[in-house]
């Protein structure tokens, strides 16, 4: 007789999860409090942060006697979620590519007498939390500054959380869905889809950014007011009738307006596009999953050519390192840029803001005035900085445990562990250097900045380079994860969160010291002159700037030197 | 035939298996009955892993069918699964689980009602002799603690198949011993074990029959005596699967990777 066929409802895999997260909850206490107070402290600091931030800007915008339950306000918050949810198709996409097709619990799994569907189910419950963290962080202070501002009522708080457990159901089903068709149907040419979809997000926003632009050129319109409705004519497809992200918007501005009636069937709404999405992307999963997991492994043995590229020779112009260091530093480059996972979704940011540099550029400097563009200068510094924040959190915090898995050949070597350290650095530093300080130059110019800032942004570039790399690759080593073998994980775990939160931090510092007193004191005089004293305050304050670089080089390289000395594998 | 007939537990006809212009196994038929232990030998490359791939149902043959219990892989996998245990040369635990927690969730998966999933927890608790560490977490285990609890979750079930790929790598000699006993003993209790090894000591004292696998084909197939004769060498297995290999390796040459 055989064994009969057994039904694994999806409690099992809940109570799976349950007992993972108690465990690692009790292993957290286990290493003490101050872990478990950096946590909340840390995640307390940003959502205060973003809280602070957010209610000023309502603030502001109340004074300007703009309705914040109004169609204005409405379509930004459309807009919002209709961004995040692109955010959360790709990088709900990504993680779960790793979840189903790179790990060695999907193939357990995948072994046992359960429908593939469920299978599905579970790792997508679990991509899901990881690529929604960052959102519930950002939008939820975001939220509650827009509630308290309008003074919602308590239907807006209790209906909040339900609105962002069910936003993100649909676009990371939809994420999941690309996912499973460009395995089944793309397995050897995947990493071609996705170049493809990152080039035709690039080649679809650079159009939309074009587009506004063109509609807000010099003499199109005749007044404020119709270059305003341009603007909103412009994004108004984020208010499209059949977008979850819509109703997300939509139902929240009901909640906060005490508007009872439309803000359930907004939810309801979501509910159901969400679930169907999901119940959509687990049925395709029963059809595809199995049959892509099979055909990815049919790739075959094509055979490799190794060509010329012009990022492997940036090793070899970092001074004062040795061979070996070199080779780590290769090695690093090359598994770096072979992977469009890591880089696709930088790649696209990148692209979008050096357009949105070079539209400054056309359109602006004849047009507005010396305080709008002082103020878009700092600005653009600033988004470059978060953009090296971001970038250094998700790539360079890990690459020290992902090290881990190969110590073996590593720690062998006649290289100090030390050296594995400064080789991470080095890797972030050129990096950093080589996108951040053009672009940096390039929207100085484009804004027609007088030289003086130029150099004090590149400085401030050249500090944030530094200063963010040895950051996330010291505190990488002080907070390995060598159990962990997706990058993504790593870069989202306590650590990492916690390097990011500190790297914002050293962003603020760094641009409060170094380029912020430049932009107050030309700002204050209204036509970028101020008198020579003002370099009474610029001058110190930038040493001190340049003070803060060097703590942050210095503490964390030095911290995780140490523990990488003591390191135990 | 239902599938409650049939004749053997494990059956493969004609399974062939590419990897893009590779013949990774190339028409592969075996026949394995109840309470059999079939070892599974070949070269490093030879095809081994791609076989208890498609024989867990992680791989779909390119050709041909693969019946476990007399159910059809590629058309009745969960059945087919559900009659069948894997245990990898890698084993996987969750990390974040006790090990009496992962027991509990594979009895769960494998449908075995809660008193059931008890007895059998208790029973290969006392078996792998796990009482010390099955409430820890797995993460502190070590290799020779995980594989334990690896075949402990394996056996839960009662699989009909068992199959094994280098069980004896890392293991102390004591732990060795202690597996030798524990295949004979699943053999003498009617279960069929597919076994994938290098220890060829190991695989000379328990398998009932051997099959050497090589450029994908099967290159001999029979007892130690019959693998002896097909090489013309009374030798020690070692000698024989050497020397099959070999001819085997000669006989590929030149068809390609």
């Amino acid at each position: 007789m055989t064994n009969p066929l057994p039904d694994a409802g999806l409690g099992v895999f809940l109570l799976l999860r349950l007992r993972q997260a108690r465990h690692q909850a009790t292993a957290l206490r286990g290493e003490g409090m101050v872990k478990v107070a950096s946590i909340v402290v840390s995640c307390g600091c940003v959502a205060i942060f973003a809280f602070v931030v957010a209610l000023i800007g309502f603030h502001f915008l109340q004074k300007q006697k703009l309705p914040l339950g109004g169609d204005i306000i409405g379509l930004l918050l459309d807009m919002f979620f209709f961004t995040l949810s692109g955010l959360l198709v790709f990088s709900g996409g990504l993680i779960l590519y790793g979840s189903l097709y790179d790990s060695q619990e999907a193939a357990f799994l995948l072994s046992k007498p359960v429908p593939d569907d469920r299978v599905y189910a579970h790792q997508f419950v679990g991509s899901l939390a990881v690529s929604s963290a960052a959102f519930v962080l950002l939008a939820l202070p975001l939220l509650l500054a827009y509630g308290i501002s309008l003074g919602a009522g308590w239907l807006y708080y209790l209906l909040m959380p339900l609105f962002f457990l069910l936003f993100p159901l649909a676009p990371a089903s939809l994420g999941g869905i690309v996912c499973l068709g460009l395995v089944r149907w793309m397995p050897n040419r995947r990493k071609e889809a996705l170049i493809a979809i990152i080039v035709l997000v690039i080649l679809a926003g650079l159009v939309w950014l074009g587009a506004g632009l063109w509609r807000l050129r010099p003499g199109a319109n005749s007044s404020d007011d119709e270059a305003l409705n341009e603007v909103l004519g412009h994004v108004r497809f984020a208010s499209a009738k059949i977008l979850p992200s819509h109703w997300t918007g939509r139902g929240l501005r009901h909640a906060a307006r005490n508007e009872f009636e439309p803000a359930f069937r907004y939810l309801a709404m979501l509910f159901s596009a969400g679930t169907a999405m999901f119940c959509l992307s687990a049925w395709v999963a029963s059809l595809w999953y199995r049959i892509g997991l099979d055909r990815l492994s049919q790739r075959g043995r094509k055979a490799f050519k190794q060509r010329f590229v012009w990022m492997d020779r940036l090793p070899s112009l970092v001074p004062g390192i040795g061979p070996a260091e070199r080779a780590l530093l290769l090695k690093d480059f090359r598994t770096f840029r072979r992977d469009p996972r890591q880089w696709g979704q930088m790649l696209v940011f990148l692209v979008l803001l050096g357009f949105y540099f070079s539209s400054l550029r056309r359109m602006f400097p004849g047009d507005i005035g010396w305080v709008f563009r002082n103020g878009l200068s700092l600005m653009n510094l600033m988004v470059v900085g978060m953009l090296l924040c971001a970038s250094c959190g998700r790539f360079i915090f890990p690459l020290i445990s992902l090290e881990g898995k190969r110590v073996w050949l590593l720690g062998l070597t006649p290289l100090p562990r030390w050296a594995w350290l400064r080789g991470k650095m080095a890797f972030s530093v050129i990096l950093c250097i080589f996108f951040a300080l053009p672009l940096l130059l390039y929207s100085d110019i484009s804004l027609g900045m007088p030289p003086t800032l130029v150099l004090l942004h590149q400085f401030a570039g050249l500090c944030l380079a530094f200063g963010l790399s040895a950051l996330s690759a010291g505190l990488g080593a002080v907070w390995p994860n060598f159990l962990e073998k997706d990058p993504s994980k790593i870069a989202v775990g306590y650590g990492g969160t916690l390097s990011l939160i500190l790297g914002l931090a050293y962003l603020l510092g760094l641009v409060g010291l170094v380029a912020a007193p430049w932009h107050i004191l030309a700002g204050l005089s209204g036509n970028g002159q101020f008198p020579w004293w003002g370099w009474l305050i610029i001058s110190p304050a930038a040493l001190l700037g340049a003070g803060l670089a060097f703590l942050a080089i210095t503490v964390p390289m030095h911290l995780g030197r140490l523990n990488l000395q003591e390191q135990e594998f | 035939m239902t599938a409650t007939e049939a004749p053997f537990q494990v059956q493969l006809e004609g399974v062939s298996r590419r990897y893009g212009e590779h013949w990774a196994v190339r028409d592969l038929s075996l026949d394995l009955k109840r309470g059999e232990l079939f070892a599974f030998l070949g070269p490093n490359g030879a095809g081994k892993t791609t076989t208890i791939k498609m024989l867990c149902g992680l791989l779909r043959p390119t050709a041909g069918t693969i019946k476990v219990c007399g159910h059809d892989l590629a058309t009745d996998g969960l059945a087919a699964r559900a009659n069948l245990s894997y245990v990898p040369d890698l084993p996987f635990l969750y990390e974040h689980l006790t090990g009496l927690e992962f027991l509990e969730l594979v009895a769960q998966l494998h449908g075995l009602d809660p008193e059931r999933a008890r007895d059998r927890i208790a029973t290969v608790t006392r078996q792998f002799e796990l009482e010390k560490f099955r409430d820890q977490i797995t993460m502190r285990y070590s290799h020779g603690m995980r594989q334990r609890t690896v075949f402990a979750a394996a056996l839960l079930h009662e699989p009909k198949v068992l199959v094994v790929d280098e069980p004896t790598v890392g293991l102390d000699p004591r732990s060795v011993r202690q597996l030798k006993d524990l295949l004979r003993e699943l053999v003498a209790t009617g279960t069929t074990i597919f076994l994938s090894s290098h220890s060829l000591d190991v695989v000379q004292e328990l398998a009932d029959r051997i099959g050497i696998i090589t450029g994908g084909k099967l290159i001999g197939c029979g007892t130690i005596e019959e693998l002896r004769s097909q090489a013309s060498h009374a030798g020690h297995l070692e000698d024989v699967f050497l020397r099959l290999t070999e001819d085997g390796e000669g006989d590929h040459a030149g068809e390609g990777a």
